[in-house]
């Protein structure tokens, strides 16, 4: 329990700061929306003629690109983004930061089992993402409805709000078994984002080639928007194997921390 | 005597590169066991394996009875460990960290902190990072001690601290000592050694050389002997079994002799002497010997 | 010299996997090219009409159905990659002396700041180039491949010039960071946090009209892909701007790092 708040403790102001950016962002983009939507209006006979390679590209349905909901899945993907990178530097900074900061002897000599070290840290960054997933999903509700173009289900933008939460423990246990193999992490930073732009890229990519089998790669694409305002809830599949992944990821993660050489200083 | 740490034909290897190889030894209950060798040989290879923090790739240890690695979370409750580099988490104050590090231990240290702090001379509302090398270490000694544990483990403790330091932190050692704490102590430095523990393994090159009481190592074995003599004497003369670092200066001999002390003054009684010195060698000479590969 | 030899043996390996990155991207979006040229659909005028927040959303101003737009649109993100190497190689190699606990060491040694931080400058800047030479060499035979029509060397050579200006950029701010910010482990997070912000920031500035004057504080806003792919180029002002960020921000790195506390 110790080690666990200590842990929270020690991460509030990343986590606060990651939070708040998120929510800027939000707002600061829910707030065109009004705007935008009444330019847009005129142009959607227009938007019609478009080929279809670009809206692919775009990963957006284009009839509802001026509708509340339609923007909102537009914000969603540099949300994901942002949590993304939030979730992998918390995953991989949680063990490797003892190494960094040549604690580990401190810690590992306390009379805790490995296992109940690697939990604890695990338990609290799983809560600083709840945390974080609350605020968003909370505050994602409260602005969309003082900024919509138009009425919207409140249910389906619920579902894509919340689908920030499993991209970001998808990314977040894939960065705590990757601490673990690492003999040492340098810089979280580069190493995280290098991973995450990865994934962004090949996400878009994927959407751009319109290849399906990359969508299984990405875990940014994991939860198709179209389908979630048209049918308001999850693809099951994308859902099991998101979180199939992850627990996959952090028993990896476990099983590799109990043999571990904790490299000397 | 019931042993509290027992060490046996342990050897870790790091991928194809030697750590330690075949290393045993039983430290005894309420003593101060000296672990000494030269740079790389292996001292905190072995430290790191009794507190797990590495894996061993053959052999066996016991704590307090209990399996090292197996139980290493039992058997930490009753350790304090003091690395020889101590460096902590950013942005705390050191009643934070020691706090932190009491919460381990479910017992109240708060008294305890606070008497070490006041002896040791540490200002416990500073931030770490601002503290000297020194005054980290004596973060490190409080937060190895502040649960009175069982047995303390120390990898070369003394760098960064003054001698006045030094001189607090072995008497705060032996007072833990009387208490009943076992001590398992690795230096290089050998006055360390020879002012502390009553027993020392000495290893090199991976592999424990000799595990000897201190006073049997300095009484029995070894004596250092000067001569000054009249007329010049062949340096031949002393050549022979038990005779060791032998110098010639003019009319100065001196060697180190072990061996049957009759044999020897048989020898010396041949010679017209001006002057004769007989005298305990210093450890330093005696682990020399163990220190120099045999090529 | 041998600290300037140093630094790009540490950076390698690094720079190794930035290029294989770059090829790796170039070779799975020219993909799909083939199929797009041959629609031969020329949009320009046809997007020039939009509002600007519709073509935002619709992934800048760029018509995918030609070749250049395509690449203009694959360009994006090399940018967006060039600039985090450069934002994250240069805050690294000034703080990771301190993060790593070799600064006494270098220190002691018989150099000024002055040349240890021109060293590591010179370090970067080759390293910067050797990304912006590999870029452009994949850009090129994309090019030559696919035959395009509607996008000359001359401005393929100018958007790539881009890239390096901006990287530049980033790799100045990095370095100031890295020397005015008292915490070594720090700088990477903040040189990061700023790359993110004016990222974001450009997103914004894309989408409404009423924030355009944002556009001289993000510097993925100077030098777009998409004015040379129609024929025009980049205002004179953010030449002047970048020559004073990225000028301002060497001078202050090294008046900063002179003066600055070394902690182990």
């Amino acid at each position: 329990m110790n080690i666990f708040i200590h842990e929270l403790r020690f991460n509030r102001k990343s986590v606060l700061i990651w939070s708040f950016s998120l929510l800027a962002f939000l707002v600061f983009m829910m707030s065109m929306l009004p705007g935008i939507a009444k330019d847009g209006k005129s142009l959607l006979d227009m938007v019609k003629n478009y080929p279809p390679e670009m809206m692919k590209a775009l990963g957006v349905n284009v009839t509802s690109l001026i509708t509340t909901l339609g923007f909102f899945t537009y914000l969603m993907n540099y949300a994901l983004l942002i949590g993304a990178i939030q979730a992998m530097n918390l995953g991989l900074s949680l063990i490797s930061k003892e190494n960094r900061m040549k604690t580990a002897d401190f810690l590992l000599t306390k009379p805790v089992k490995r296992s109940d070290v690697y939990v604890a840290k695990f338990c609290s960054g799983i809560v600083s993402l709840i945390f974080t997933n609350i605020l968003f999903v909370s505050m994602s509700a409260l602005i969309c409805t003082i900024f919509k173009s138009d009425d919207f289900s409140m249910k389906a933008l619920i579902l894509m709000a919340f689908s920030l939460f499993f991209v970001q423990i998808c990314f977040y246990s894939m960065g705590f078994m990757i601490s673990t193999i690492l003999k040492k992490i340098k810089s979280v930073v580069s190493v995280s984002m290098g991973i995450v732009f990865s994934f962004f890229i090949v996400g878009i990519l994927g959407a751009i080639i319109g290849d399906d089998k990359i969508r299984y790669i990405s875990p940014f694409k994991y939860f198709d928007y179209t389908y979630i305002v048209k049918n308001e809830g999850y693809e099951w599949g994308f859902l099991l194997l998101a979180l199939i992944l992850s627990a996959a990821f952090t028993a990896v993660g476990f099983v590799i921390y109990q043999k571990k050489d904790i490299p000397s200083v | 005597m019931t042993s509290v740490i027992e060490i046996n034909k342990l050897t870790k290897m790091y991928g194809k590169a030697r750590g330690v190889e075949d290393v045993s030894f039983t430290v005894e209950k309420g003593e101060i066991f000296g672990f000494i060798g030269p740079n790389g040989a292996g001292k905190s290879t072995t430290i790191r394996t009794i507190l797990s923090l590495i894996y061993p790739t053959s052999g066996e240890i016991k704590i307090f009875g209990k399996d090292a690695i197996a139980e290493s979370h039992e058997i930490a409750k009753e350790i304090g460990y003091l690395p020889s580099e101590v460096f902590y988490y950013d942005n705390m104050k050191v009643i934070d960290l020691l706090k932190y590090s009491a919460s381990f231990y479910k017992k109240d240290c708060t008294d305890r902190i606070k008497q070490l702090a006041k002896r040791l001379n540490l200002d416990l509302n500073r931030k770490i990072d601002d503290l000297s090398y020194g005054n980290k270490k004596k973060v490190g000694i409080i937060q190895g001690l502040l649960h009175s544990p069982k047995l303390i483990i120390l990898d070369e403790p003394t760098g960064g601290l003054d001698p006045l330091m030094q001189q607090t932190f072995f008497e705060l050692l032996k007072e833990e000592n009387e208490k009943g704490a076992t001590i398992l102590f690795s230096s290089h430095i050998l006055s360390e050694v020879q002012k502390m523990c009553d027993r020392v393994a000495i290893i090199r090159d991976g592999k424990i050389v000799q595990v000897e009481k201190i006073s049997v190592l300095k009484e029995n074995n070894y004596k250092h002997i000067k001569l000054e003599t009249k007329g010049d004497v062949p340096l031949d003369y002393f050549k022979g079994s038990g005779v060791q670092k032998l110098e010639k200066n003019h009319t100065h001999i001196s060697f180190i002799y072990k061996g049957n002390i009759n044999d020897l003054l048989s020898r010396v009684a041949n010679i017209n002497l001006q002057n004769i010195w007989i005298e305990e060698p210093s450890l330093e000479e005696i682990f020399m010997h163990f220190y120099q590969k045999e090529d | 010299m041998n600290m300037y030899l140093h630094e790009m043996k540490t950076y390698r390996k690094s720079i190794l996997i930035w290029s294989v990155c770059l090829v790796i991207y170039f070779l799975l979006s020219v993909n799909k090219l083939n199929a797009l040229d041959s629609a031969g659909q020329d949009m320009n005028k046809f997007m020039e009409g939009m509002p600007r927040a519709i073509k935002a959303i619709m992934g800048g101003d760029l018509d995918i159905s030609t070749s250049a737009g395509y690449y203009g649109v694959c360009l994006v993100y090399v940018f967006l990659m060039g600039a985090i190497h450069a934002v994250l190689l240069g805050a690294n190699i000034i703080a990771k002396e301190e993060q790593e606990k070799t600064v006494e060491f270098l220190m002691v040694k018989p150099v000024t700041r002055t040349k240890i931080l021109l060293s590591k400058l010179s370090a970067t800047l080759t390293n910067i180039l050797i990304f912006n030479l590999v870029s452009l060499g994949v850009g090129l035979w994309f090019f030559q491949k696919f035959e395009s029509k509607t996008f000359d060397t001359n401005d393929l050579i100018m958007v790539h010039f881009g890239l390096f200006l901006t990287q530049l950029i980033f790799m100045a701010i990095g370095n100031v960071v890295a020397a005015i910010n008292q915490k070594s482990r720090t700088a990477g997070s903040i040189s990061m946090g700023i790359l993110l912000t004016t990222y974001f920031l450009s997103i914004l500035v894309a989408l409404s009209e009423k924030i355009d004057f944002l556009k001289y504080i993000t510097p993925f806003k100077y030098f777009e892909v998409a004015p040379i792919v129609h024929g025009e180029s980049w205002g004179f002002e953010y030449y002047v701007i970048s020559l004073f960020i990225i000028i301002g921000c060497l001078i202050s790195t090294f008046v900063f790092y002179k003066k600055r506390d070394l902690k182990v």
